[in-house]
């Protein structure tokens, strides 16, 4: 088995700020020496493109970047593009060709939202390689780009995601494919209010070896140009005079029968959640269906066309909280259905670590919130399992207790006479406490900083420690706003 | 007006293709505004340097991210991560010290220099032959 080399992006506590960042870094030929594979965990939005190019891959070594646990788009949520829900790379640059290009084999991408706003010629996700976007959403309002392509390689794969081509008239595809590829269960569309779009699906030099399932194609001139895919089923378009493998079906809001029956289909307030009734649920086929959704639902059998797997009713669920935004070791009481009157074999889980239950009744559940370790503000997400049905992921955002500020580690330096540092995870909860002011002369950009004592929690001995290292402080100062560093002896 | 400029001191030497599409020495990874985040691998990763110029706009370095593109494969192929480079050698002797210290013990360096100062750094590299380049 591969080393997997976990490593968190952006949102505070983290090991690299950007995505570009943890590419440069895991850019790496040792790839296929080390037998490893190096994940990036993504948190927030970010602005800048991402290329991944350069690591010598092969099937078990390779790179994946994904959402963060928490940062995905959720059921509860409008599927569209939105920067504040989680995970996100956008782009208005025109200079390049994609917000998220891949370019070497192997890769993957995950749970991620990934946009190209106006109108420019660059696209939100390009693969040249046969490499896999799952549970993504793109979207793009580019007038000759698609909004998701592999233009050089063979064998591109598009799983579970939503494709929102948003140039009205363009002359692009919203998914064009070099030669062959998968498309399975995903939500392929263009606002209804929009010009159509030339295509839904374009593959360039169509050789028979394309799987098409489960898909659903809608407000766009017509459905593209797919060749004779080596597997085509159970797909639906409103286009008109659709291929074999393709039915009809009516692009609109209405849940019932022959209808898409999505949430919201206006350019403005598109939101491409499936209603109940709709014409896509349970319509598709489970052979070579994804395991879960867009939202991480795992799909019935048969799935649904399309990327969304609505909730049974029967289903646990996550109603509400005592608190959304507890601190550590805070005892949480949540509002639940379909828990059922004992715990037995069922689960409450925070990022998938079992929490520690205090009480458990059909509809409310008492926990404690023990993640001391988590950076403050971070999303995690509260899962209830019933019978090996996972409810939708509740957000929890963990936050200091009152009366302390909390400070980041965003650095350890011990060299230069100083004791080695290594000891100290970035990860680790700091207690700060301002004590005064002072002027940092030795390294701020200007200006006066507090000065902090702070102690470090340590997990292993399971209490407050004291750190005697050097070390480099990163905190933004509520009061004022503004960022503030400051390195010294704690 | 503040820039936080994220760049490659040495990176893992590749051959042929994988070389050209991957960085260089003085390629840029990140731009960003002055209240900017580093994360903790930024700070300490020995094969990159972060410096501050306080006289500078991001804008006005974000050239340093555009890559060189070959515009005669469909929808465009890469040929090279960064068109552009900062040429080190040419910055003071202080900086160049900086720039070696593998420690990074001043993990982010701030540079004063005035504005067109450090644009005169930038160096447009030499387009790879062969294609047509469109930037």
């Amino acid at each position: 088995m591969p080393t997997i080399v976990d490593h968190d992006i952006g949102g505070g506590l983290n090991h690299y700020s950007d995505p570009a960042l943890w590419e440069a870094a895991t850019d790496d030929t040792s790839l296929t020496a080390t037998d490893e594979v190096r994940v990036g965990h993504l948190y927030g939005h970010h602005t800048t493109v991402v290329t991944m190019d350069g690591a010598a891959t092969d099937a078990t070594r390779y790179r994946v970047l994904r959402a963060a646990a928490g940062q995905g788009i959720k059921a509860s949520d409008p599927w569209r593009f939105d920067s504040s829900l989680g995970a996100a790379i956008s782009s208005t640059a025109g200079y390049t060709v994609a917000a998220l290009w891949i370019n070497e084999d192997h890769s993957r991408v995950e749970g991620l939202q990934v946009q190209v706003s106006g109108t420019n010629t660059n696209q939100p996700y390009r693969t040249d390689n046969g490499n896999l976007a799952y549970r993504c959403l793109f979207s793009g309002g580019s007038t000759t780009r698609s909004v998701a392509a592999s233009a050089t390689a063979a064998g591109a794969k598009i799983h579970s995601c939503v494709i929102i081509h948003r140039g009205a008239g363009a002359s692009s595809a919203a998914v064009t494919l070099y030669i062959g590829g998968e498309l399975r269960n995903n939500i392929i569309v263009a606002p209804a209010d929009l010009a159509d779009p030339a295509d839904g699906i374009f593959i360039q030099y169509p050789d028979g070896t394309a799987v098409i399932t489960n898909n659903v194609v809608c407000g766009f001139a017509s459905l593209g140009s797919i060749g004779t895919p080596a597997t085509c089923s159970n797909n639906l378009t409103d286009a008109g005079s659709p291929p074999s493998g393709f039915s009809a079906v009516a692009y609109n809001t209405t849940a019932s029968a022959g209808n898409t029956g999505f949430e919201n289909v206006s350019d403005g307030t598109h939101d491409f959640r499936t209603k109940a009734g709709s014409a896509l649920v349970g319509a598709g086929t489970a052979t070579g269906a994804p395991a879960l959704d867009l939202a991480g639902t795992a799909y019935a059998s048969p799935p649904p066309v399309g990327a969304h797997e609505i909730a049974s009713s029967s289903d646990p669920t996550i109603v509400s909280a005592s608190t959304t935004t507890p601190s550590p070791d805070q005892r949480v009481t949540i509002t639940v259905t379909n828990a059922g009157a004992t715990q037995g074999g069922s689960t409450l889980t925070l990022d998938g670590d079992a929490l520690q239950i205090i009480s458990w009744s059909a509809t409310s559940i008492t926990f404690v919130f023990d993640r001391a370790d988590h950076p403050n503000g971070v999303p995690l997400d509260l899962v209830l399992t019933v019978g090996g049905i996972d409810s939708d992921p509740f957000e929890l955002t963990p936050a200091p207790p009152a009366g302390w500020t909390y400070v980041t580690v965003a650095s350890i330096a011990g060299t230069g006479g100083l004791p080695a540092s290594s000891p100290i995870e970035v990860d680790d909860q700091i207690e700060a406490e301002v004590v005064t002011l002072y002027d940092d002369t030795t390294y701020s950009a200007g200006g006066s900083v507090p000065h902090f004592r702070f102690r470090v929690w340590d997990h292993d001995g399971g209490g407050w420690g004291d750190i005697g290292q050097r070390i480099l402080l990163t905190t933004t100062l509520g009061q004022f706003n503004q960022q503030m560093r400051a390195v010294g002896w704690f | 007006m503040v820039a936080e400029v994220a760049f490659i001191r040495r990176h893992r030497q590749k051959e042929g293709e994988a070389q050209e599409r991957s960085y260089a020495p003085g390629d840029v990874i990140l731009v960003k505004g002055g209240a900017w985040k580093w994360g903790s691998l930024d700070l300490t990763n020995p094969n990159w340097r972060i410096v501050r110029f306080t006289r500078c706009d991001p804008d006005d370095l974000g050239v340093l991210l555009r890559p060189e593109v070959f515009s005669d494969v469909v929808g465009g192929a890469l040929a090279r991560r960064r068109a552009y480079r900062f040429d080190v050698e040419r910055m003071p002797a202080a900086f160049r010290q900086w720039w070696e210290d593998d420690s990074r013990f001043t993990p982010i360096l701030e540079v004063t220099m005035a504005r067109a100062a450090v644009l005169a750094m930038l160096v447009h590299k030499t387009p790879r032959q062969g294609r047509q380049r469109v930037l």
